[in-house]
């Protein structure tokens, strides 16, 4: 199945779920969500576990529901004055995920056996954070391959 | 006080093969000097992690930790690597540390809700509809360490119950895009401010969580903007005056206003108020008297010092109440308050309350006692009594004795010389030189027919007395007395008539008995007599009175 939005195209292995999305941008009439100026940019979850409804964009809410054998993916657009510094110096889209790239500790969210791996990279032009979660880090060498077939199967596009 | 993180020591993958590499031309900044803990950590270690996180389930984190200390001290096989790293050990032993989040700045932080040294804003995200925020988004900020990381992984507070503190490796990279390298997230900042305008290093590109929305701490108030927060602020937030929230700011009951409450104290706010901080024995008190839906209803000053520095005190919409230590704290409510003010106050006639408003044993009145004195609510009627007046009439009985309640303050006599106050059946009447002396009766009665203070007999100085023959009473005064008995009305007897009444007939138990008449006006035609039971005596000279049968 294939995904295709925002400049952001990926094509889903047999077994995952997908979205990828932009929040509403806030007004003077919705201060509820935010305030006026701040500026939602494309996120793209990517699983190959049920993703459910209600989730944060770094992956809140989905992360809990894990199994040992569960991936996501998140790719988190940020804006155009991002490009260029150094946090964003790395050119292109991580396709090669390896379990050295992850650590327990680097999850927004500890949950006992999780792992993850945040990168910060540029990509035609836009800044982007990949973060990946493994369900159990111990699983990493069998299911990081889906993860970066999942990862080389997605195309960004300048915008 | 600045608080500092726990310091560790710098190591590096050259002294320490359990240093993770660098990652950063991957794109992967997180500290290097950082590594993952359970990736260098023993298999024992590894178990009691795992098993914290399968006792996590269902168990209160005091349990979870009693037995995984359990746990840990049977299979820890290297309890030296806990010793070297105090920070780890912290992991370990409980596992994610509360829910897995990182704590608020504020819990580590000496209570301030900013980023703490060796530590910089490096992302955000936001929750929408947050109560914080009084409904608007509520901004989360994360603080990460600088490289090198100074901070090991704990709980903040030294309990598994505290979130976590330099743990999560995470960044949510909207601010600071100029620094790559990143240590764990050291705590949050929570705030309804945008953070590209709290920090300008930070962007506008927003991350969302809204499963964060309720995450709070003790020390974490509401940020609305409003007047409570903005006193809140200004006493010193949670590590000023009244520390910590423990109830976020929210509507009275009586639809009028707001309160929040603090660890050591309370803050109230209405529109006709503003926002006032009550707190220790005077909020007690305050609250014994129904706070804002009592008689006091909304404070009106934060706590104040009196200028004798004797108490402190807290003024309310309908009153006052004042606290001064061992010797108490009571409420002066309206409309007592509004005659203690008119009297000077503390520093006036009556000076502090030392009793609460009580109801008198006849329930005919309420009343609230002074250091000097007493005022009494009897209706819409407020009477203040002090002093020696007060003495007097208190010696005689008070309001159950023969005087009954006073009906006027003390007042001046209009003679520069005394004063005098008005009872329900007499009066009592004072010079510092006679001493304050009350009048009933039949004998008050024709002190009053003859002028009172400023007729012949001037001030008293006795009550009325018994004669001793079950019949009458009498009065002394300055310049003479006044007898009546159970038969006869009061008048006065003076000067010569006086002495030879008492010292040549006897008295009323004499051949004379009870005067019946005032002594007849100078100038009377045909003399001046005074009428008793038992003859006449004229009045020739102050040294010649005779009797006249």
């Amino acid at each position: 199945m294939k995904l295709q939005s925002h400049g952001i195209e990926t094509d889903l292995p047999p077994g995952w779920e997908g979205r990828i999305g932009v929040r509403q941008r806030p007004t003077e009439a919705t201060r509820s969500i935010g305030e006026v100026g701040e500026r939602p940019n494309p996120v793209v979850h990517l699983a190959n576990f049920a993703l459910p409804e209600q989730r944060g964009d770094f992956g809140s809410g989905a992360v809990d529901l894990m199994g040992a054998d569960d991936v996501l993916v998140v790719l988190f657009e940020y804006g155009p004055e991002c490009v260029g510094t150094a946090l964003f110096r790395r050119q292109g889209l991580p396709t090669n995920l390896t379990p050295r790239m992850f650590s327990s500790a680097a999850l927004q969210r500890t949950i006992s056996g999780q792992a993850g791996c945040q990168i910060f990279f540029t990509e035609a032009g836009r800044a982007f954070c990949s973060y990946t979660v493994l369900g159990r880090q111990s699983s990493a060498l069998r299911v990081l391959p889906q993860a970066n077939a999942t990862l080389a199967g997605t195309r960004i596009t300048s915008r | 006080m600045t608080a500092l993180l726990p310091r560790r020591s710098a190591r590096s993958a050259a002294q320490d093969p359990a240093v993770a590499e660098d990652l950063s031309e991957l794109g992967i900044h997180r500290d290097p000097a950082q590594p993952d803990p359970l990736g260098t950590a023993t298999f024992s270690q590894r178990l009691v992690h795992r098993a914290s996180g399968l006792f996590n389930k269902g168990t209160t984190r005091r349990s979870f930790l009693t037995r995984t200390a359990v746990l840990g001290s049977a299979l820890a096989v290297g309890p030296i690597d806990f010793i070297l790293k105090p920070g780890t050990a912290y992991a370990y032993t409980c596992g994610t540390c509360s829910d897995g989040w990182t704590a608020f700045c504020c819990t580590i932080n000496s209570g301030r809700n900013s980023c703490p040294p060796n530590s910089f804003v490096a992302g955000w995200w936001k929750a929408d509809n947050a109560a914080y925020c009084c409904g608007a988004a509520r901004y989360i900020i994360d603080c990460n360490a600088t490289c090198p990381t100074q901070c090991s992984c704990r709980c903040a507070g030294g309990s598994c119950d505290g979130r976590r503190t330099c743990c999560n490796q995470f960044r949510y990279g909207q601010c600071h895009t100029e620094i790559a390298c990143y240590g764990p997230v050291v705590c949050r900042v929570a705030t309804c401010t945008p953070p590209w305008r709290y920090d300008p290093s930070c962007t506008t590109s927003s991350a969302t969580d809204n499963n964060t929305v309720n995450h709070g701490a003790p020390c974490i108030g509401t940020d609305c903007g409003s007047p409570i927060d903005k006193k809140y602020k200004a006493l010193g937030g949670a590590s000023g005056l009244l520390g910590a929230v423990t109830t976020t700011e929210r509507a009275a009951s009586d639809g009028r206003g707001r309160y929040a409450y603090y660890q050591h104290g309370n803050i109230y706010w209405a529109s006709s108020t503003g926002a006032h901080e009550v707190h220790g024995a005077i909020l007690t008190e305050y609250g014994k008297r129904g706070s804002v839906n009592g008689r006091l209803k909304y404070p009106t000053s934060d706590t104040l010092t009196t200028s004798d520095k004797r108490a402190k005190y807290s003024n309310f919409e309908n009153g006052r109440i004042y606290y001064r230590g061992s010797a108490g704290t009571f409420t002066v409510p309206k409309p007592y308050f509004t005659k203690h003010e008119s009297l000077g106050g503390v520093h006036g006639t009556l000076g502090y309350p030392t009793s609460s408003v009580r109801a008198s044993s006849d329930n005919r009145s309420r009343y609230q006692n002074y250091e000097h004195g007493r005022i009494y609510l009897q209706g819409s009627r407020v009477v203040e009594i002090h002093g020696a007046v007060f003495t007097k009439h208190e010696a005689v009985g008070g309001v159950h004795g023969a005087l009954g309640y006073p009906i006027s303050d003390l007042k001046p006599a209009g003679d520069n010389r005394g004063k005098g106050q008005w009872f329900e059946h007499g009066f009592i009447w004072y010079t510092p030189a006679t001493g304050a002396h009350g009048l009933w009766g039949k004998v008050n009665d024709r002190f009053l027919a003859n002028g009172n203070v400023k007729g012949y007999l001037r001030y008293p100085t006795s009550e009325p007395m018994a004669v001793g023959d079950g019949r009458g009473t009498y009065a002394t005064f300055e310049k003479g007395r006044i007898y009546a008995s159970t038969s006869t009305d009061g008048f006065d007897v003076h000067g010569a008539i006086l002495d030879a009444y008492l010292n040549t007939y006897g008295g009323p138990q004499g051949t004379l008995g009870y005067p019946l008449s005032e002594l007849d006006p100078s100038g009377t035609s045909g003399g001046r007599y005074q009428r008793f039971e038992g003859g006449r005596l004229r009045y020739i000279s102050a040294t010649n009175v005779q009797f006249v049968p």
